[in-house]
């Protein structure tokens, strides 16, 4: 859960770096008739695709733990590392990731969604 | 000209700036323009002519008095349905280029028409294509923006003022990053359009 957090606030932070980055790109699109919403759901969009390879990665490297760590020889009563395959674990760590970045998208694209095309203009 | 549509109306549009001091940049602004007319404001630098403009396009909307645009009262609406409206009906070309720089030049000009969402996306391209060649840049299409000189991108970004077929269409000083030249050729072929379509600018 808190390795969600900060993988959460990474995604935060990188979209408000990017959105400073844009802010012409952003005028433009407003100036050319893209409405609040629709830069929101570019940037909701942006934060979504880096959220699904976080959480494929995250999964994949669960998977690949799981495989190893199944694999050693403790000794004691537990014979091997007690741990195994749980497919609901699976299931509600990739949901709740999935609504953390929705969430740590929606701030900073919301900021975007302001932006003012005139401020920007006449710099 | 007098039994044509007015398709852009203000009624005294004034705007003050605040920052550092107060004083009024517009004052008064009434005028109409009618369908495929070409109007041309001139000013000395700094008298407030951008400033005009960014109120017509819907951009600015902390002015006072009332723009109309096709005959419906625009001030007052809001921020969406503003979009929407310059979706649709204004087309605008900025004083510095403001292209997408990573998107491809027709790319950039099919985004405001695939947002627009009139023509399916192989009609997008086909138009975006026409407008293209219109200007001379068929061969750059797919080149990226900032790849291109500051004429080609001047250019670039007139196909895309034009791609929604606008009724207005908004030239902030087109020419003022261009050679004496390529100025009156500029002028030349947004007055064609003027008259070809019936769009004033
Ligand atoms: N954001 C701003 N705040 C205060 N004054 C401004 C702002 N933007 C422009 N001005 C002033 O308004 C006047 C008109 O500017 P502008 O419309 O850009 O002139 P131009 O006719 O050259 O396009 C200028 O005197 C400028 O200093
Ligand atoms: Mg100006």
């Amino acid at each position: 859960m808190a390795i969600l957090l900060v993988a959460a606030f990474g995604i935060y932070n990188i979209l408000n770096m990017t959105i400073s980055q844009k802010l012409d790109d952003i005028a433009i699109l407003k100036a050319t008739g893209f409405a609040g919403r629709d830069i929101i759901r570019i940037f909701v969009l942006e934060a979504l695709i880096m959220g699904i390879i976080g959480t494929a990665l995250g999964l994949i490297l669960g998977a690949i733990c799981i495989q190893i760590l199944s694999g050693v020889y403790v000794g004691g009563p537990a014979d091997y590392f007690p741990i195994y395959f749980d497919p609901s674990v699976f299931i509600t760590s990739t949901v709740f990731g999935l609504l953390i970045t929705i969430g740590a998208g929606y701030l900073p694209a919301r900021r975007a969604a302001r932006v003012d095309p005139v401020a920007i203009f006449r710099k | 000209m007098k039994n044509r549509a007015v398709i852009l109306r203000t009624q005294s549009i004034g705007k003050f700036f605040y920052e550092p001091i107060q004083f009024k940049v517009l004052d008064n602004v009434s005028f109409e323009a009618y369908e495929g007319e070409f109007l041309t404001l001139v000013g000395k630098s700094g008298c407030g002519k951008s400033t005009l403009l960014y109120c017509l396009s819907t951009m600015d909307t902390a002015y006072e008095g009332e723009l109309f645009i096709e005959g419906q009262k625009v001030t007052g609406k809001k921020t969406d349905e503003l979009a929407a409206i310059r979706s649709r009906a204004i087309g605008f070309v900025f004083q510095f280029h403001y292209l997408l720089p990573e998107f491809s030049c027709l790319k950039n000009v099919m985004i405001p028409a695939l947002k627009l969402g009139k023509y399916s996306h192989q009609e997008v391209e086909e138009r975006a294509y026409r407008k293209l060649d219109m200007l001379g840049l068929k061969d750059q299409a797919l080149k990226p923006a900032s790849k291109l000189s500051g004429g080609q991108q001047q250019r670039v970004s007139i196909a895309r003022a034009l791609i929604n077929d606008p009724k207005i269409i908004l030239c902030d000083e087109p020419t003022e990053t261009s050679i004496a030249k390529t100025h009156r050729m500029y002028l030349t072929f947004l007055n064609n359009c003027a008259r070809r379509w019936a769009r004033p600018s």
